[in-house]
């Protein structure tokens, strides 16, 4: 799948997954590796960037081996931008497919 | 790619940010090699997962989240040093010093461990000013010292006592031999900053000073500056072991 195309849908993905649970860095990158084969190292950027923007926050919390873990918690602010950018989506989706269906293939729409 | 070669690639990249953020960005990513580590893959394995660090650098970049600073910055600081070093050059240890002093606040101040190479060479030849300037301070008081109970005893003044005599005598001798012993231990400290710990074979020139007398110290300043000499007065394998590591740090 196209680079580009994955880091925009990347970004509706990890709010997706933050509204249901609360991951560490670590259980929230594989998880996603599991469905979208990408590059792990680049969500770290965009976690970053979400704490910044006030989307998610982050706590440190014991783990049972090892040091303490970086956890990641959605927002107030997180869920209103899932919820905006899921319709944005939904429209883009129904747009595109629209299109595939009555300009992309020309030799059977007739 | 291990480890190691993955975080040095990424405060490579990262180079130009402040200390604070590279601190915080390569945090996640030391984490990230712990719970890999803990899930039993290999240090490989979690390279290829995480893909590559200039990639990282990028998706950090396109986020608008890095704030690089001019690369030209602390350089500049480093060869300002260097060259106000050069100019004190004829003066005495104490100068040296205090500029030593600036240059080791000016390498911690600028995170400097991402410029390893002109701060490293700009302390480097201060260290070198200095043990100079000691070993030429040391043999001159011991000259001086031996001229002035020379005079003083048979020329100027016939009548001295000898117990006068043999405290001028010792103070100038311990004196020197004080100055001595300290240019020892900053060329020793100036060796092993050059010497990668790493190679064994080099530990014979950290001990060699011992015999150090006014000839060594005049021969002294132009050996340590190219590293292609000091293998010389080493024996022969220890060549390739020297010459590898000092042009790595060069990069």
């Amino acid at each position: 799948m196209n680079v580009q195309l994955k880091k925009g849908v990347m970004e509706i993905v990890v709010l997706s997954m933050l509204r249901r649970k609360e991951y560490y860095g670590y259980e929230l990158v594989t998880d996603i590796s599991k469905y979208i084969e990408m590059s792990e190292g680049t969500i770290y950027p965009l976690l970053n960037r979400f704490r910044k923007d006030g989307l998610v926050e982050t706590y440190l919390a014991e783990s049972h081996n090892g040091p303490p873990r970086k956890y990641y918690r959605i927002t107030a602010t997180g869920r209103e931008e899932y919820e905006e950018s899921v319709r944005e989506w939904i429209q883009f989706t129904k747009a595109v497919k629209k299109l595939l269906e009555e300009g992309g293939t020309p030799n059977e729409s007739n | 790619m291990n480890r190691t070669e993955f975080m040095d690639l990424l405060r490579y990249y990262f180079r130009r940010v402040s200390p604070s953020e590279l601190a915080e960005i390569l945090s996640d990513y030391e984490a990230h090699f712990e719970e890999g580590k803990k899930a039993g893959l290999s240090e490989e394995e979690i390279c290829r997962e995480l893909g590559s660090p200039k990639a990282v650098y990028e998706m950090y970049l396109h986020e608008g989240m890095i704030h690089e600073q001019e690369e030209t910055q602390a350089p500049g600081r480093a060869e300002q040093l260097a060259g106000q070093a050069e100019k004190l050059a004829g003066q005495a240890g104490r100068l040296a010093g205090q500029t030593l002093d600036r240059a080791q606040k000016a390498w911690s101040e600028s995170g400097a461990p991402r410029l390893p190479g002109v701060l490293g060479s700009a302390s480097d030849l201060l260290m070198k000013l200095l043990f100079c300037a000691c070993y030429a301070a040391g043999f001159l008081l011991f000259v001086l010292t031996l001229f002035a109970v020379y005079f003083f005893s048979g020329i100027l003044f016939p009548g001295l006592s000898w117990i006068t005599l043999g405290f001028f005598t010792g103070f100038g001798v311990f004196a020197s031999l004080a100055l001595l012993f300290t240019g020892m231990e900053i060329r020793k400290a100036y060796l092993s900053r050059r010497t990668p710990p790493t190679s064994g074979t080099q530990e014979p020139h950290g001990g060699e000073p011992d015999e150090a007398d006014e000839e060594e110290a005049e021969e002294e300043p132009e050996a340590p500056q190219k590293p292609e000499i000091l293998p010389d007065d080493g024996d022969k394998p220890a060549a390739p072991v020297l010459l590898i590591p000092a042009a790595a740090g060069r990069k």
